[in-house]
Order: structure tokens, then sequence, then C-alpha cells
């Protein structure tokens, strides 16, 4: 959850805040920045999810045979 | 706009009409039983693709399409800031996700607010649970209705009034929402979905060969507008955080979110989905804001300009210019209309279900036996909604918006009530307490109101609301240690 925190801080530039732009490869440094916080906030949230997010096998057993939602 | 153009766009909205109401029939043969769960959340049936797709077409609503690409137009590249912002909807569900989808499931939740009464068994507190609900999702329904009015007009010149567009898109919504409740809504959202996500992709290409790779549009950007390219400020880095935190806190709130984490087949399934759901922001909404750089780049000089258009005058720049971007435009304009209706039917759903569970239902002293009673009202009070708004979008009451544009400084507030109430079961003595929230609540909403009513909407660059969130959690926390101190 830290880096949770840390990586929704870094998305704003405020490391950046005054400073000319930058060019690399046709974008500014300060939106590179945000950019790759943003993807590791994206990333970390997935993992997050698929980690730590666990069914109990009894829970979904009922409904394993019933996909009659899941298609129009 | 070409005759070719308007031509297409009448034969693609009529297909698409007949398809959602096509599919309101199916999802009615799908039914199972007349139930509010079959209802309201699709008999807790959705599978990991419509529920993807569910969620996608509701969290991006029309103003996605096309309030984004303005806002950029506005402020520059720095509204990347909106990606974040997405991407942050979804880690916000990381707080309280997976313990509420438990306990919907052991306890047959319809509502939010059922949650809170199973959890807290606070009357006052349910109440003002669905009051807030009810302001925000009312806001967010009108908002929608009242843009399918101007996306009708805006697409056919005028032919078809503003008004009728109202009135026709409410009436198409209702009909395949009465057929078939959630399910229809759900898979009419997997078709409005797949449409948003074509459109997209489709701009994106079409874009990309016209005006060559993003770093060329941006060189553009910094040679006719280089305030665009700027590094934000101080004050816009903080509205930036301020911004994720309102929408990381409250975003996941809105009741059809809500829903739709009671409405999944499995845990297993939602977690495919929301993992998904993490990673698409970095596709759909960078491809708006690319639609809203290639306007700078295109009309830097649109003094007097509504930038809310940028996206239509961008799309006409590509017909003229490219003879085989006409199917894909009109795809583009249709995925427009697409994501309005699947955010205002989600609304509609759950403002229903709202209004007759946790008002009708309760006032009247219902119990679960009388299930049957309140399915029946159901469609009635999706009726008199839809009626009740479709009214309010062609003649606006100016106090009635004026309450309602502060909605998401409300919503938060019911932040703790979810986060900390699922830490701790019921039984456990330590956990929050009704009281407990309901104390932080108040504390909360007087907080982000008074600062609204004292024309402070932001202090030191944090909205009304997070401050005032700030302080409901910190009530919370201090109110349940004090109680815990006392018993010691």
């Amino acid at each position: 959850m830290l880096l949770v925190v840390l990586c929704a801080l870094g998305t704003a530039p405020f490391l950046f805040i005054g400073s000319e732009p930058v060019f690399v490869l046709g974008l500014p440094v300060w939106l590179w920045s945000s950019i790759g916080f943003t993807l590791a906030l994206s990333l970390l949230t997935a993992w997050g999810v698929l980690r730590y997010w666990r069914d109990d096998p009894a829970e979904s057993a009922g409904a394993a045979d019933d996909d009659s939602g899941s298609t129009p | 706009m070409s005759p070719d153009l308007k031509l297409g766009i009448f034969v693609a909205g009529g297909a698409y009409i007949g398809l959602l109401v096509l599919i309101g029939f199916l999802s009615r043969r799908a039914r199972r039983d007349s139930s509010l769960a079959d209802f309201y959340l699709a008999g807790r049936r959705l599978g990991p693709y419509v529920l993807l797709f569910t969620l996608f077409a509701t969290q991006y609503s029309g103003n996605s399409l096309s309030g984004f690409p303005g806002q950029t137009y506005r402020e520059g590249v720095a509204y990347y800031m909106s990606v974040t912002f997405m991407v942050g909807i979804v880690t916000g569900y990381l707080l309280f996700a997976p313990r509420l989808f438990r306990a919907a499931r052991s306890g047959s939740f319809v509502t939010p607010s059922d949650f809170l009464a199973s959890r807290f068994r606070n009357p006052v507190l349910n109440y003002l649970s669905a009051t807030i609900f009810t302001v925000a999702l009312l806001n967010y329904l009108l908002a929608q209705v009242m843009a399918m009015g101007h996306a009708t007009a805006g697409l056919t010149e005028g032919r078809i009034p503003y008004w009728l567009g109202v009135v026709g898109g409410a009436a198409i919504i209702l009909l395949y929402e009465l057929l078939g409740g959630m399910r229809a809504v759900a898979w009419t959202d997997a078709l409005q979905g797949a449409v948003l996500v074509a459109g997209l992709l489709l701009a994106v290409a079409l874009l990309l060969s016209e005006v060559g790779s993003p770093a060329t549009v941006l060189r553009q950007v910094a040679a006719v507008a280089p305030a665009k390219m700027a590094s934000p400020s101080l004050a816009l880095c903080l509205l930036w955080l301020s911004n994720f935190l309102l929408l990381f806190l409250g975003a996941p709130l809105y009741p059809q979110a809500i829903q739709r984490i009671y409405a999944a087949r499995s845990l297993d399934d939602l977690r495919r989905a929301l993992a998904t759901m993490a990673l698409l922001p970095h596709v759909a909404i960078t491809t708006v804001i690319f639609i809203g750089v290639v306007g700078i780049a295109l009309f830097p000089m649109a003094d007097g300009f509504n930038a809310d258009q940028i996206t239509f005058k961008v799309l006409a720049y590509l017909v003229e210019h490219q003879p085989l971007a006409y199917v894909p435009v009109v795809v583009v304009m249709m995925a427009v209309v697409a994501a309005i209706m699947s955010t205002a039917d989600s609304c509609l759903l759950s403002l229903s279900s709202i209004l007759t569970k946790d008002f009708f239902g309760r006032i009247r002293g219902f119990g679960p036996a009388d299930e049957a009673r309140l399915a029946r009202i159901a469609p009635v009070s999706s009726i008199a909604i839809m009626v009740a708004v479709t009214a309010l979008a062609i003649r606006p009451l100016s106090t009635l918006w004026g309450l309602l544009v502060i909605k998401f400084e409300i919503l938060i507030q019911l932040s703790p009530a979810f986060v900390l109430g699922t830490l701790h079961e019921r039984s456990d003595a330590t956990g929050y307490r009704g009281r407990d929230v309901l104390a932080g609540l108040g504390v909360g909403l007087a907080i982000a109101l008074g600062l609204y009513a004292a024309g402070h909407p932001q202090l030191y660059g944090l909205h009304a609301g997070v401050v005032g969130v700030g302080a409901n959690y910190l009530t919370c926390w201090a109110s349940r240690r004090l109680r815990l101190g006392r018993r010691r």
C-alpha cells in the first residue's frame, strides 16, 4: 500500500514545477515521469487485485456450471 | 457535414437502437425468477467478460469522449492527469471490494445501503446514505440524459431537436431496462463497450495516419502553443493530487459500481475484470487525450471556439481529408452516444433499486418475505425516475443543479463507512460501530458543505470534500478509540 501511495504521489510532477520542459523522444520529461508513475500504479493495482483477492472455492462452486449471465 | 455522413449516422443510429431493443428482449427470456436480485443484479451471475465491459462502459461516460479532449484542448498535455484518475478509481476498489463481495454474498445485498444496514444497524445511517447515493446518482443521470439530447441534436445538425433526443433516448433506455433489468443493462453495456473500444481504436489509427506520430504532433503543439506543453504549476499539481484522492475514494462508491461487485458470479471473475480495468485507461484515456492534443495542433488559434466540440471538429477534419474516414467516423460518433447511454442506464437501474428497496421498502417495513411485492414496484420506480429526470433535462432547475454539482464532495463522505466497515465483522467488539461512522459522516459533511457555502470550494489546493473526508476518517478513529478506552 505504501508503494501505491508513493506511485500516486509521483504521478503529479511536483519535481518539475517551474522548470523549462526538456524533450526526450518527443515528449517532455515531466510527462514521461507522470506516465511512468501512472503505469507503475496500474501494474501495482492489477498485481494487488490478482495476488490478494482469493476466491473461496466453495462459494463459486454453485455458479461454476452456470454461465447464463456471462454471454448474451 | 456531408449528406453521406448524415445518412450513415441515421442508418448506424437506427441499427444500434434496434440492437439495444433486441438485447432487451433476449435478456427478458433469460430471466430466472422475479426476485429483486434477478432484476437489479442479473441473479448475481455476471461472468468476467460481461463484467469487464459493463464496468468499462459504466465508468467511461460521454464526458470521457467529448469532455476529456475538450479539457486537454484548454489545459494542454497536463490533462494527462485524467489517465491517473481513471487508474486511481480501480486502485480505490482495493480498499474494500473483496470483503464487500463476500459480505454481499452472505447477506444477499441488493443496494449499497444494504451493507451499511447489515453492518451497522443504524436507521439514521441507512436513510442518510441512501439520500447521499440518490443525490450523486440523480446528478449523473441528469447529466447523461441532457448529454443525449445535445449529442443527438449535434449529430443530426438539429434535425432531431434537443428535447426529442432527450425523450427518445430516455424511452429507449427505459424500454430495454424494463425488459431485462441489470441483465439487459450489462449485455447492452457489452455492446456499447465494444463500440466504444472500436471507435477509440479507429480514431487513433485514423489520426496517426493523417497527422503523424504522437511525437510529431507534440512538436507541432510545442511550436504553435508552447504554454500547453509547460510543466504544471504547484497549484495544478495540488489540484491533480486532490482530484486523484476525490476519485480514488469517491468513484468506487458509486452505487452502480458497488452493484457490479454484488453482481459478479465469483470473486475470481471480479478480480480478472478489475485487473484488466486497471490497465485500460492507458489505452482508452490516452486515446481521447491524443484527440485533444491533435486539436491543439490543428486549431491553435480557435479563440471563442467551444473546446467541448473539439472531438467533432477533429473528426470533421478527418472526413474532409480522408475519404476512407467516413465509416470509422460514424463508429466513433456512435461510440459517443454509446458511452452516454451505457452510463445513463446503469444510473437509472441503481437509482430505481435505492428508491424501491432503501426508501419504499424500509418506510413500509418490508422484510425478505415481501420481496415479490418490491419486485413488482421496481419497474414503476424506474418509470417514475425517468419521467422526472426527462422533465428536469428539458427544463433544468438552476437551484437543483447548483446543489447537485457538489455531489462528489458529498458521496466521498461515505468512504469511511465502507472502508472501515469492511475491516471488521459486526460481531467484533473492537470494530467500528454505527455511531463512530455517523459522527465521522456528520463532521465530514459539515466541513465539505460548510467550506462550499463559505465560498471555499478548495482549501490550499484540496477540494472541500477531500478536507471533509480527512476529518471524517479522523473522527471515526477518535470515536472508536474513545469508546474502546472507556470500556477498558
